[in-house]
């Protein structure tokens, strides 16, 4: 047999390569480089020094004291649900498994946006507890607490502890649970001494995601959190923008990036030990309707807190965008896209819609190219290194968006990548983030087909062009698609990144959110809630799109 | 008092009938199998002794007391499953222990125990291997010490051998009947495997979608099959309604068959079983008056290393034999002439 020493897939690990080396390594190093020159008070400043600073100490500190008690928050909420999730049969179950999703898919700034709707103080509880009582002032005093983005987090990530422990649980309880049962251990034993030690993974690895995301959030503590509230991102934002010290900014990226590569390393370990993931549910779940009284108080009660957490937050964002003053209205979405003196756009509002929509397209087609091409070389065995470029690519996964989209802004103002002006610069970082879930997509479906597949088709007469196009793309097809839709929705959501590169005269409707959200004033309130309104359509159709293209498992 | 009585039990879900008016009695240190093929009900019938689950209709007694209200894990009972019960997070011997210490056993006497149970299944000194170490075997003989270990009341196992390949299967068998013996212990062993039970089971009770076809030792089962079912199910496949005219004209001519065979000629409800161990070689045996003999061709032979099995047409019937590799049978298309032992001939209600 005939062994050539690279094969000629290889060549095809070429884009990613240079893309990555391009956008993400460059930035990287950009950020390390100005960390070394950042001062404060004169004196230099070294992210070695910064811990010492007791301000950004404090930052730090109240990074994590906010994740932790998000995690805590939603499990106390997360873990009942996830227990009637895995045990009980009942009416709506279908929906609400679908539904369930939606909170997690939804973009941040739609997420904060629904809930200063709800209970923000010109929000949707406060009027109605306003004219109900004849108050003069907003009862609900919630905006610029800690409890407000926390209430947030939790929504975020109730419905994630929901579905990996819920279904994890699923599978191991009923025989387990028996043979426990028949050793003679009471239901109160079985739980202790069997479900939960054989939940610990699914708990634990859920746990860290919980607190990265947390870790890292940025756009619901921006809009919801008050000044002293700062995460490490929200300050890196504030240094960059606000205060315009960057060497600061790299500083505290630098601190984000080894935290976040930290994090993500322990998750990777702990999840090794259990091969869960987020949309597999391939197991089949023993279940039944709920039987005794205390049952079914116990599920009704957890059903009303997922309907008051989930789903009061969307519908109070929908009326808020067809109430003004004088009760339903279209307003707010017809002055979208008529221009206005006082805006805060020079542009109409509406244009965001257009710009979003050209970005996420943009998006998806550069993130399927890389995506195509790296899988194309990945997935045909004798390429060396192929683990280590896997991790490479998943690499931008880790990393924080906000680092991401400070690493442009320092990196890509010269020559030779001078792309301060250009339009690409938003499809760039998107695609950095779009891209990795493109290959994750895609991998495991190109490696399921097998080479003797190939061969066949090598010995009937292809070309390796030929195969490709014959064998890998028509059974890959719904795995691209899946991506596709990914990389569009991923786009059209990103706010982190966006909210450093966005030009003035091209917002994305994130971006635009944000500026109505900063702004006071009931008009740009309103306009907030229907620009809201319609990125959540688009968000959930591009989710509904997913679930079709999902094949559904019996 | 027989240890275990189940009288009248019946479940029911809204699309089908799982279980139809079930009465079985398990006399003390007998070990019981329940046989059928899937979907018979047997392991339904064994999750409502065990007290997982509840009968709609009917009661369930243990030394004469009614066990309904009890559960499970109040009954003393042992169960094995088919497979992967053993608890991932614990080593071997604390899967042993699990039982104990709901007994809230001392520490020096469990420790003992374990060495006991682990003895007695062959497992000596695997007490710290993890779980996902074991083969599939050792797993289950785990399993087995795990149940045996607490001394249950009675013992309850559901397809313990399923998942296994067929040699080990066949040994475990023998071994699991030994041990239960050896412990005097009462158990009922669900399987869908007739060798199997005819292995370890002292009496068969064969279920068939949910009702109690024939409850006996194995011997009587195969020598008496209660009903063409039971036949079935266990291979058997001569079987020939004999109220056809050309069995009766088989059935008059030969004036050897049995007297109680001869009277069911006409029966509508009846079915006439010969077994496939009936047949021998004229040649081969003494002819006494009353043999049945019988003349036909030979369709098919195949070998099947201890015996080779013949199809023969006799009239328009076709029969399969298992007929001794000495002398050999004749070969398709040869004319064949036979015995028919009248003792492997029998009559099954339909």
């Amino acid at each position: 047999m005939r062994s050539s020493p690279l094969p000629l897939r290889s060549i095809f690990l070429l884009p990613p390569l240079l893309f990555l080396l391009a956008f993400y390594f460059h930035p990287l190093l950009q950020i390390l480089l100005l960390s070394n020159t950042a001062e404060f008070r004169g004196q230099p400043l070294s992210p070695a020094h910064l811990l010492e600073s007791s301000v950004y100490l404090r930052v730090i500190w109240f990074t994590f004291w906010q994740a932790a008690l998000s995690t805590l928050l939603t499990f106390l909420l997360a873990l009942p649900g996830a227990f009637i999730y895995a045990r009980y049969d009942f009416r709506g179950k279908k929906v609400l498994r679908a539904a369930s999703t939606v909170p997690f898919v939804l973009p941040t700034v739609v997420t904060a946006a629904a809930f200063r709707a709800l209970l923000g103080a010109n929000g949707l509880v406060n009027t109605w507890l306003m004219e109900l009582l004849s108050l003069q002032h907003p009862p609900i005093q919630i905006e610029q607490t800690v409890a407000f983005f926390l209430l947030a987090h939790v929504f975020y990530n109730y419905t994630l502890v929901l579905r990996i422990v819920g279904e994890y649980w699923s599978r191991i309880d009923a025989r387990a649970g028996e043979a426990a049962a028949m050793l003679g251990a009471s239901p109160r034993q079985i739980f202790f001494r069997v479900t939960l030690p054989l939940l610990t993974p699914a708990i634990a690895s859920s746990a860290l995601l919980v607190f990265i995301f947390c870790f890292t959030s940025f756009g619901i503590i921006l809009l919801l959190g008050g000044p002293g509230q700062t995460t490490i991102e929200v300050e890196i934002y504030r240094q960059a923008v606000h205060l315009f010290n960057l060497p600061m900014a790299a500083s505290l990226s630098l601190i984000q990036i080894l935290f976040n590569f930290g994090l993500m390393w322990l998750y990777v370990r702990i999840g090794r030990k259990s091969p869960l993931s987020f949309f597999a549910d391939s197991f089949p779940m023993r279940t039944r309707p709920p039987r005794r009284l205390g049952e079914k108080v116990f599920l009704a009660a957890n059903l009303i807190v997922m309907f008051l957490l989930l789903a009061t937050p969307l519908l109070a964002l929908i009326t808020a965008s067809f109430t003004d003053q004088n009760g339903f209205s279209t307003l707010y979405y017809l002055t979208l896209f008529t221009n206005q003196s006082g805006s805060v756009f020079a542009v109409p509002a509406g244009q965001a819609i257009c710009n979003s929509l050209f970005f996420a397209l943009a998006t998806t087609v550069l993130a399927l190219v890389l995506g195509l091409s790296a899988t194309t070389a990945l997935s045909s065995p004798r390429i060396p290194g192929q683990a280590l470029m896997e991790t490479l690519i998943l690499l931008p996964l880790a990393t924080s968006a906000v680092t991401m989209g400070f690493g442009f802004i320092v990196t890509l103002n010269r020559p030779p990548l001078d792309l301060r002006d250009s339009l690409a610069l938003i499809p760039l970082a998107h695609s950095l983030v779009a891209f990795p879930f493109v290959v994750r997509c895609l991998l495991p479906a190109l490696r399921s087909i097998p080479h003797a597949l190939r061969e066949a088709a090598a010995v009937l007469g292809a070309s390796p062009g030929r195969i490709w196009y014959h064998v890998d793309m028509p059974l890959t097809a719904r795995a691209v698609a899946v991506g596709a839709v990914f990389a569009f929705s991923v786009s059209m959501g990103e706010f982190g990144a966006t909210s450093f590169i966005a030009r003035p005269h091209t917002p994305t409707m994130p971006v635009a959110i944000f500026r109505f959200l900063s702004r006071p004033g009931d008009m740009n309130f309103g306009q907030a809630m229907a620009m809201s309104s319609i990125l959540m359509l688009v968000t959930i159709i591009g989710f509904l799109v997913l679930e079709k293209l999902t094949p559904a498992k019996s | 008092m027989a240890p275990l009585e189940i009288q009248d039990v019946s479940l029911a879900t809204k699309e089908e009938i799982l279980l139809a008016g079930i009465s079985l009695t398990i006399g003390e240190g007998e070990i019981l199998a329940l046989l059928g093929p899937s979907g018979a009900g047997k392991t339904t019938l064994l999750r409502l002794v065990a007290g997982l689950e509840q009968p709609d209709r009917g009661r369930i007694l243990f030394h004469g007391q009614d066990i309904s209200g009890t559960p499970p894990h109040q009954r003393s009972f042992g169960m094995m499953f088919q497979e992967y019960t053993l608890f991932p997070h614990r080593d071997v011997a604390a899967n042993i222990a699990f039982g104990l210490e709901m007994q809230k056993m001392e520490r020096h006497r469990r420790d003992k125990r374990i060495s006991e149970v682990l003895e007695l299944v062959g497992l000596h000194g695997f007490d710290r291997r993890t779980v996902d170490s074991l083969s599939g075997g050792e797993r289950q003989r785990v399993a087995l010490a795990r149940c045996l270990a607490p001394r249950p009341h009675l013992l309850l196992l559901d397809e313990p051998l399923a998942s296994l390949d067929l040699q080990l299967r066949e040994r475990l068998a023998n071994e699991i009947r030994a041990i239960l013996k050896r412990m005097a212990i009462t158990a009922i062993f669900v399987t869908h495997d007739q060798s199997e039970a005819f292995a370890v089971a002292d009496r068969i009770a064969i279920l068939h979608e949910g009702r109690l076809e024939q409850c006996a030792t194995p011997e009587e089962i195969y020598r008496c099959p209660a009903s063409s079912v039971v036949a079935s199910f266990l291979g058997f496949r001569n079987l020939l309604p004999p109220d056809t005219d050309d069995i009766q004209e088989l059935l008059a001519v030969k004036d050897a068959w049995p007297a109680h065979i001869r009277a069911a000629a006409g029966n509508q409800e009846a079915m006439l079983l010969i077994r496939p161990d009936a047949a021998t070689l004229t040649g081969q045996s003494p002819q006494g008056p009353d043999a049945i003999i019988l003349d036909g061709v030979v369709e098919r032979r195949r070998f099947q290393g201890r015996f080779y099995q013949l199809t023969i047409a006799v009239k328009s019937h076709r029969l399969i034999f298992d007929m001794p590799p000495e002398p050999l049978p004749p070969g398709p298309g040869e004319a064949i002439t036979f015995r028919l032992d009248p003792a492997a001939i029998a009559l099954l209600s339909s």
